[in-house]
């Protein structure tokens, strides 16, 4: 399997602190069946200068780390990034914020307090433009777990959207997980990543929300949102997506009776 | 205390109440029997009251009847009398009696009167003495005639032997007129007799005739004490008969008294309960719950009626339909009002970029974003401060940032920054060839410059909507990539319709929580009416922790986790800054 989205580069953001505990996040990975981490910095522009150079220096600490400690996972480099109007401009100035810096796909996140204004129609604008934005867990926002059908127009329009693991564990409330299982059934998720920060609590395991994907959308299609998909988003291949499904949701009569 | 009527019964069903439920049973009991003393006293009273009367009158008589008692007995005893009945008969007899003695004696007085008349006309007469029968019937004068007969017959006898002068006939003589001799004084005797029997006859008639005088008398004072007595003892009779009625009445009254007591009963006493009848506890703590449970559902719907403020994310867009381009967080942190390099509490910065984020995303190539107008409907809602962080937001990605103070009543921005106000905007508007001295630049941020309120004027107003303020506006244009705007309140003053003309969007900045939307949909119409594209609503003072944080737990439990890092590890903390999120 292949993890998408990690924060398993020491020292850089709020992952882990250090080198050890990024390779004991590379081990449990390992344990877990993954066999592919992309290194995924939060990549913002606030008062502080992002620094490609350093990410790239310890990205390449952790890789001959793991090298020499055999552990069997392969890194790649890309990033976390927050969307900012700035953000067609970095990506072209600096492509290592791509994923595997194919300069095609890239992870989008958004900032957490309220989703901004037009941020579909302005993430489809890159995506006309080359590069393609893979949303990162909507299903933290607020907004979206109100307004599920806020990510039609974006994945119809050829976006692409990320759940984290352990959203679709139940490891973050089932509000949250439920939310997961609609997206999987509308298909409006294509990849399942681990945003794992730390060995324990965030830590980088897939295997357990491939299973409750499977039991939602079947185990082919579950693993493909792990392995296949992934695999050709870190090639910059173009990925042929049958578009959204629209469900018929089974509302729950209090929810009728109230008119929700 | 209550008491119930039975339906088609005349039985009363009485409840009480007290904390204590021997006195309740009690109290049940004892106003059960007073009822029934008072309803019996009700009937009973003209019983009593009879009685009691009877009973003076009783007193009364009784006095009466032995005064009058004691005056009969007093008068029998006086008067010698025991009974009048017998007495009258012997009186009444002895006078009979009287009578007929009286009768006898007067016959036999008669009697003797007129045999004494007779011997007296023949006593001189004797040869007459043989017609008086009494005489006749004499033995001794019938032994005496028969000796004289006799002698008469030897008489005669011897006149026929004898000459008159013969001794015989001599002797004979002799003895004839001794025996005649004896004859009258026999006769004499005999008168005698019956003039002594006449006295007898007489005296006896005499003291008879004083004997019934006395007794007729006896009689009529009898009979006189007879009415005086019938009177007084009639007068004893009678009050003894009343007095006896009295009697009569009295007890009949007592006995009818008695007989009516037994109108009202207690059907079934009252008993002590084992459980409190009052407070039912399980019923009262229903009762209460529903109560309190819908109370407090009113009330909660009440006051969140009467509360017409915009207090979350969410308010903004289902109530006001205007879009929302994010929440400050409510902080007591006195680290502001510039948020923007503050550490720890990055989430207020965060916020500040978010806003800068969804506004430069509502930028298009036709309409872009150049001059930003900030207000909102009241004072003190936060225009500045947010005016402040979103151009230090923005310069801080590079963008060529200008911000002005246009609210020339209340000069603040100077203060914000901690810089003079000698040359502001009014003295930009006024003389353009202050433009350079007012565009003031500050060390510690780059990119960015700050015009103050300046020299303060009778007309912020007319000096807003000068030609003179748009030229100097469209100089600022070529020099700056953003321009923004800090106004005075659009319920105040028109200075910020004036200002919106000039810009490309307006940030319209709400207080959570205390701002009404009465007001804030009057300033937005008022806005729209200006006809300058309403970018959207910056929340303030937003509870993080009360309501909308709690969105996103438990998955941001990590959000501050490199902060608390930061925390132990002071070394890195300027790295990680830049990567905050989690």
């Amino acid at each position: 399997m292949i993890d998408l989205h990690c924060h398993i580069l020491p020292g850089i953001d709020d992952g882990p602190a250090t080198m050890g505990e990024s390779l004991d996040m590379c081990r449990i990975a390992y344990e877990d069946g993954i066999r592919t981490i992309v290194a995924t910095p939060h990549f913002m522009r606030g008062e502080q200068e992002y620094l490609p150079s350093r990410v790239r220096a310890e990205f390449e600490a952790l890789v001959t780390e793991v090298c020499r400690q055999g552990i069997g996972i392969d890194l790649l480099l890309g990033a976390d990034v927050a969307v900012t109007p700035e953000t067609p401009l970095y990506l072209r100035q600096v492509p290592q914020l791509t994923l595997n810096g194919t300069g095609r796909y890239f992870l989008a996140e958004l900032p957490h307090e309220a989703v901004p204004l037009n941020w579909d129609r302005f993430l489809l604008a890159m995506a006309q433009q080359g590069m393609v934005p893979i949303l990162t867990h909507p299903e933290r926002h607020r907004w979206f777990l109100k307004r599920p059908d806020a990510l039609y127009d974006f994945v119809g329009g050829g976006g692409l959207v990320q759940v984290t693991a352990m959203s679709l564990t139940g490891e973050n409330g089932e509000e949250v997980r439920r939310f997961c299982c609609s997206l999987l059934q509308r298909a409006l998720a294509h990849v399942i990543a681990t945003d794992a920060h730390a060995p324990a609590g965030r830590a980088p395991l897939l295997a357990k929300a491939v299973d409750a994907a499977a039991r939602v959308i079947g185990a082919e299609e579950a693993y493909r949102m792990a392995s296949e998909t992934p695999r050709r988003i870190l090639r910059g291949e173009m990925l042929d997506l049958a578009g959204p499904r629209r469900v018929q949701e089974r509302v729950p009569w209090y929810r009728r009776l109230l008119g929700a | 205390m209550e008491v119930e009527i039975g339906k088609g019964s005349n039985i009363l069903k009485i409840s009480y109440s007290s904390e204590n439920p021997t006195v309740a049973a009690a109290m049940a009991n004892g106003i059960a029997n007073s009822y029934i003393e008072h309803s019996l006293d009700i009937r009973v009273k003209p019983f009593r009251d009879a009685v009691e009367w009877l009973s003076a009158r009783m007193v009364e008589s009784r006095a009466k009847v032995e005064d009058s008692e004691r005056i009969v007995q007093g008068y029998k005893e006086v008067k010698g009398i025991v009974s009048f009945e017998g007495k009258e008969n012997v009186i009444t007899q002895k006078l009979q009696e009287l009578v007929t003695q009286l009768v006898q004696t007067e016959s036999k007085r008669q009697e003797s009167e007129v045999r004494y008349q007779q011997i007296e006309s023949v006593i001189e007469k004797p040869e007459l003495l043989a017609t008086v029968p009494d005489i006749m019937n004499n033995i001794v004068i019938q032994g005496l005639r028969n000796e004289e007969l006799t002698m008469h017959k030897r008489i005669s006898e011897l006149s026929d032997k004898y000459g008159p002068k013969h001794p015989q006939m001599i002797k004979a003589r002799t003895e004839l007129e001794a025996i005649r001799r004896n004859l009258l004084s026999e006769a004499r005797k005999m008168l005698k007799a019956a003039r002594a029997d006449l006295d007898i006859a007489r005296g006896r008639e005499r003291s008879l005739r004083k004997a019934i005088d006395d007794q007729k008398r006896e009689v009529l004072d009898l009979s006189r004490k007879a009415i005086e007595y019938e009177v007084i003892a009639g007068e004893a009779v009678s009050n003894r008969q009343f007095y006896e009625l009295l009697l009569k009445k009295l007890q009949e009254a007592s006995l009818s008294s008695g007989i009516i007591a037994t109108n009202v009963q207690v059907v079934d006493g009252a008993t002590v309960p084992d459980a409190p009848a009052s407070p039912r506890k399980l019923l009262n703590i229903l009762i209460a719950s529903v109560f309190g449970l819908f109370g407090g559902v009113f009330m909660a719907f009440f006051v969140e009626y009467l509360d017409d403020s915009i207090k979350t994310p969410d308010d903004i867009e289902s109530v006001l339909s205007v879009p929302f381009l994010g929440y400050v967080p409510a902080t007591t942190q006195e680290e502001g009002p510039i948020y923007m390099f503050s550490g720890p509490r990055a989430a207020i910065a965060e916020s500040y970029r978010t806003i800068r984020t969804s506004i430069m995303l509502s930028s298009t190539l036709e309409k872009p974003l150049q001059v930003l107008l900030v207000t909102s409907s009241t004072p003190n809602e936060g225009k500045t401060t947010t005016a402040a962080n979103l151009a230090v937001a923005m310069a801080q990605m590079g963008e060529r940032v200008l911000l002005i103070d246009t609210d020339m009543r209340r000069h603040n921005l100077h203060k914000v920054y901690g810089i003079d106000n000698l040359i502001g905007i009014s003295d930009l508007i006024i003389d353009h060839a202050n433009l350079d001295m007012a565009c003031r630049t500050l060390s510690h941020i780059p990119n960015f410059s700050v015009i103050t309120g300046g020299t303060l004027t009778p007309n912020p107003s007319e000096l807003l909507g000068s030609n003179s303020m748009k030229e100097a506006v469209a100089m600022l244009r070529a020099r700056y990539d953003r321009i923004i705007l800090d106004s005075p309140p659009v319920m105040a003053f028109s200075d910020s319709l004036v200002l919106s003309r000039l810009a490309d969007g307006v940030i319209f900045v709400v207080w959570g929580g205390v701002t009404s939307r009465g007001h804030i949909q009057k300033s937005l119409n008022a806005i729209a009416g200006v006809g300058t594209r309403l970018l959207g609503i910056v929340l303030n003072n937003v509870k993080i922790t009360a309501k909308a944080y709690s969105y996103y737990h438990p998955y941001y439990n990590y959000y501050y986790y490199g902060e608390h890092r930061e925390g132990e590890d002071k070394g890195k903390s300027k790295k990680r800054s830049v990567f905050r999120k989690g």
